[in-house]
């Protein structure tokens, strides 16, 4: 048997090429960047919006880094499970991760320990504001017969969110210091969230427009206020919360594509220039109009100043409304 | 061999009756947190209803246990509960439980790659295949026919292990034309 | 546009060379990835989705779909072989199936199998294309009341399947509803049970605990017993099953496909509930309930029929609503989403050839899968030749891989390798590990569906019985646990010496 035969010679060849690699190990580092597979990490399971940018921007960004890029979900803990395996892998640039709005307001309620200054955010590549939803087969029209309804009927009305402690439940809050009390709903999955907002079974849905773009399409769901300091492109007949004298204009959905801090300069800088080309190509630009969530090209360091702004007045919100839990459970302590 | 099983079977409730305790106050590191919310129920009442539910079960488990004991040394034979116990030993499960504990938390250090090749090894020497071709090619060929398949095609991130073994690993993947 | 000429249109497209050979490809994909210990279906579409970037939209539905439909069955092929289900759904596979193996009845046992499975999948698949809006308008109805009441039935199946020891399954149930509740609690964001290990906040998986519990212990056995795996192969005489004998099998694999075809559009683990409750189903209505667990055939048939006949039903909500219900369709979702296509009602006018199409591939793969089957079964047969060591240690490294693989993190090969341990003192202990298993999938969908609805319904915990829909399953789920238990407690009171339950009434 001729197989047989082989099988010895092969096992001196890998034993030689693992002490070989060992000596040579030191050296690969210095060579040209990248020079091998980047994993793409997307935080969040398949299926939703961060797994289609991740993916989106793995499929654009292979051809101009010249390198393959296998995307890996990594889920749980509001996406901090994958930024924990972003930082735990080696900071050469072989790793990126999606870094969402979410994660980052996630931090601010205490669930994950990381923080902004951990990431270097080589793109910005999508935002989009917050809207509030009704059923097509609503009697409100506008966002005043919400508030009027809710004002002379409060906690009558219920609104689907993603959870307490959330943009969702901080915007709900706000309302409600406006004297529109609305009643918190919270769905665990954004499936069965949009399935109670589409079956009717809640009366409003939170949720940015891109992640129900199908039931606006097919007009089940029906914008009635988008939170925002202008009106947003796609819905202009869509009221903003700045002209209804609203000032919870400040959350708005972005996801970014962050590396660990401390990659080298060099590194930081090519996949920015890659994110960028990919930002530009004219397929990006239809992916983020059908998602409502395009956004101009961000310098890393300024994508940083609009992550680290945000996570201050995420946790400034929290301090203004703090959940019930945290409130009653610092009192005693 | 009886012994352990009865012991096994009267320990596993008690043991859970004590973790059902243990756990009612440690359900968050902040138990206050629990309860003070705007809702009926909380955070804190799915698990408490499982504890509860499981400290019944536990209890009665023990229960007809006892009295099965106490019957089966009535009547002086230690009855059906024994009857399936594997004729091979003892020792070599704990052992082969053991190298497979090894093999799944030495796999973040020294790498999927080395440890599987290890293991594949290992377990083949205590699985009384002794044959040294046998054992060698099983665990190269095994593990190059994975990593092409789990590496290659389905593009898993597989930890490469600590340095020097990350370094080991990307050559390996490098002589491989994986990388 | 037509039925007819709708359907004429999806075969035409289904029969295309390209999307015909790339069904086949996934069928074979999902039932070998299926068929390998820790590898589940699950895995095999998450690797596959990259590979779909390139295919047509239609294309990569029929990759998916192939696997989808492939995987699905093929985890029976490891439990009827090695008594290690494939996937969480190929549960009651292990209980009838694999003591047919021990008897000799291996391929007899593969025939049923997949002969049932392949009848649930393509009744269901017919479903799928001849009445998705309707059913879709009525799955519309079903809030999270109605949720809680059919994750509620699937918990009482637990008991229907207990056999003897009701006690013990729900001892052991209770311990996966609890360890189901460990990590952050998905409503209010409180960690629970984490005891500052942050890894844990993202809860135990039950894919995991599976894993674990059943893949080690076993390979542990094999390793201790070293019995030669060939003689349990060793043909009996007239161990081929004839389609006259299948034919005697149509009512369980009816009742399982009916079942399956139900509870497929419940989100969250509709192929494994569906299956464990057509084997409780089934342990009643088949008249022989006292003979289950020792190789009854009508007991594989049923939830073999019912598992696959999830797969179509479970569609349904993705097509029509775009809404996923589980990891499986999910992965669609994000297939489609990635080619720009939103599923959804507006899919259905816009784009008539891709929707049926589709329809029409799922009802062809489930024909081909017979063929597939039957080939990938041929193989794993070889493959238990070789020596139960090195067999032994493949299943292990595949089982880390596959733990590995639900997240992608080494964390979930910790959490495998401890129940694995906790899987090899149970199985010493006589203990049962399957109720363990169903409590750690269901328990967090029951207290999500729970929370939500008190949340939604003014904390009235009146609602699951006022609503009229989940009333009727709660009701449904109370009879079951009564009609299942009432052996049992016949004998206690008829004080029967410890005889063996009678049969149940029917």
């Amino acid at each position: 048997m001729a197989v047989i035969s082989v099988k010895p010679a092969l096992g001196v060849m890998l034993t030689a090429l693992l002490s070989g690699a060992v000596l040579t190990g030191p050296l690969c580092a210095q060579e040209t960047y990248p020079s091998r597979p980047i994993d793409v990490i997307v935080t969040f399971g398949p299926g939703g919006g961060a797994d289609l940018m991740g993916r989106k921007f793995a499929q654009f960004a292979e051809p101009l880094l010249g390198v393959a890029m296998p995307v890996a979900n990594i889920s749980g803990a509001s996406g901090n499970a994958g930024l924990t395996r972003l930082l735990t892998d080696a900071p050469d640039g072989h790793s990126v991760a999606t870094l969402i709005a979410l994660s980052v307001s996630a931090w601010a309620a205490g669930i994950g320990n990381h923080n902004p200054d951990e990431f270097a955010f080589v793109g910005m590549m999508q935002s989009s504001p917050s809207m509030l939803f009704v059923n097509k087969d609503s009697p409100f029209k506008t966002y005043k017969d919400v508030a009027e309804y809710a004002k002379a009927n409060p906690g009558k009305l219920r609104c689907a969110t993603s959870g307490y402690g959330t943009m969702d439940d901080i915007t709900l809050k706000y309302l409600g210091t406006k004297g529109i009390s609305i009643k918190n709903v919270p769905f665990g999955k954004p499936a069965e969230r949009y399935a109670s907002a589409v079956g009717g079974h809640t009366d409003l849905i939170y949720e940015e427009p891109g992640d129900v773009a199908q039931f606006l399409k097919s007009g089940d769901l029906r914008p009635i206020v988008v939170f925002d300091e202008a009106r947003h492109d796609a819905f202009k007949d869509v009221e903003s919360s700045k002209e209804l004298g609203l000032e919870i204009n400040d959350l708005p959905n972005f996801r970014t594509i962050a590396v660990a801090a401390n990659t080298p300069a060099d590194r930081i800088a090519t996949l920015a220039a890659a994110t960028e080309k990919v930002l530009a190509t004219p397929e990006w630009k239809e992916f983020c109009e059908s998602t409502y969530t395009c956004t101009p090209a961000k310098s890393p360091e300024e994508a940083k100043m609009i992550v680290k702004k945000f996570y201050e007045t995420v946790r400034g919100y929290l301090e203004k409304f703090p959940t019930t839990a945290e409130e009653k459970a610092s009192s005693k302590k | 061999m009886s012994f352990s099983n009865r012991a096994i079977r009267i320990g596993l409730p008690i043991g859970s009756l004590g973790l059902c305790a243990y756990l009612w106050f440690h359900i968050a590191s902040n138990n206050a947190a629990l309860d003070a919310v705007p809702n009926a129920v909380g955070p804190g009442g799915w698990p408490r209803a499982m504890l509860i539910g499981l400290a019944i079960f536990s209890a009665l488990t023990l229960v007809s246990e006892l009295i099965e004991w106490r019957r089966s040394i009535r009547s002086g034979v230690e009855v059906a509960i024994a009857a399936k116990e594997p004729n091979g030993s003892q020792a070599m499960a704990l052992v082969g439980v053991a190298i497979i504990l090894a093999y799944g938390f030495s796999i973040p250090y020294i790498g999927f790659a080395v440890a599987t090749m290890a293991f594949l090894a290992t377990w083949c020497l205590l699985g009384r295949v002794r044959s040294p071709i046998t054992v060698l090619s099983v665990s190269i060929i095994g593990t190059i026919v994975l990593l092409y398949m789990f590496v290659a095609v389905a593009k898993m991130p597989l930890n490469r292990g600590v340095e020097p073994f990350n370094s080991a690993t990307i050559s390996l993947y490098r002589a491989l034309r994986i990388y | 546009m037509d039925l007819a000429t709708l359907f004429l249109n999806g075969a035409i497209g289904a029969f295309q060379p390209h999307n015909f050979l790339i069904l086949i490809t996934g069928l074979m994909v999902g039932t070998i990835a299926g068929a390998l210990p820790g590898i589940s279906f699950v895995n095999a579409m998450a690797m596959a989705l990259p590979f779909t970037y390139v295919m047509e939209p239609v294309t990569a539905m029929c990759f998916l779909g192939g696997i989808y439909v492939g995987g699905v069955f093929g985890g029976s092929i490891s439990s009827i072989l090695i008594n290690i289900p494939g996937t969480p759904a190929s549960l009651p596979a292990c209980w009838d199936g694999y003591p047919m193996t021990t008897k000799g009845l291996s391929t007899r046992a593969l025939r049923i199998a997949i002969t049932a499975s392949a009848t649930g999948g393509f009744f269901s698949a017919v479903m799928l294309a001849v009445a998705s809006p309707p059913f879709a308008a009525f799955a519309l109805r079903f809030d999270q009341p109605e949720f809680f009441a059919a994750t509620i039935l699937g918990l009482a199946s637990v008991v229907a399947i207990a056999k003897d020891l009701p006690v013990l399954s729900a001892l052991s149930m209770f311990m996966g509803l609890l360890i189901g509740t460990i990590g952050i609690d998905p409503m209010y964001g409180i960690p629970r049970f984490t005891f500052g290990v942050s890894e844990i906040q993202s809860g135990i998986n039950f894919t995991v605990v599976m894993i674990g519990l059943f893949a080690i212990g076993e390979v542990v056995d094999l390793l201790v017993r070293n019995v030669d795996l060939k003689k349990k192969f060793a043909p009996v005489a007239g161990k081929q099953i004839s389609w006259w004998e299948l034919w005697g099998l149509r009512n369980s694999i009816m009742r399982g496909t009916g079942l399956g075809c139900m509870i497929g559009m419940i989100p969250g683990a509709g192929a494994t509930v569906g299956a464990v409750l057509a084997y409780g189903v089934e342990r009643q209505a088949s008249g022989r309930g006292a003979e289950f667990g020792t190789g009854v055939e009508e007991a594989l048939a049923a939830p073999e029929a019912a598992k696959n006949a999830t797969t179509g039903a479970a569609m349904i909500p993705l097509l029509t609503l775009g809404i996923p219900g589980s990891a499986a369709t999910a992965i669609m979702l994000a297939a489609m989403l990635i080619h720009g296509i939103a599923p959804g009602p507006l899919l259905f006018r816009m784009d008539p050839t891709l929707v049926y199409t589709i329809f029409v591939s799922m009802m062809v793969a489930n024909l081909l899968m017979i063929v597939a089957a039957v080939l990938v079964a041929r193989g794993f047969s070889t493959l238990m030749r070789v020596p139960p060591a090195i067999l032994g240690a493949f299943i292990i490294v595949l089982s880390v891989i596959g733990a590995y693989g639900v997240r992608n993190n080494i964390f979930d090969v910790y959490v495998c390798l401890v129940f694995g341990v906790l899987g090899f003192i149970m199985k010493r202990a006589n203990f049962p590990s399957a109720p363990l298993v169903l409590g750690v999938i269901l328990g967090p969908l029951a207290e999500r569906y729970f929370l939500t609805s008190l949340a939604n319904y003014d904390d009235n915990f009146w609602i699951f019985v006022q609503r009229p829909i989940s009333g009727t399953i709660l009701a449904l789920a109370a009879m079951f646990v009564l009609w299942s238990l009432y052996p049992v407690i016949k004998s206690r009171f008829g004080k029967g010496a410890g005889a063996k339950a009678p049969i149940g009434p029917q």
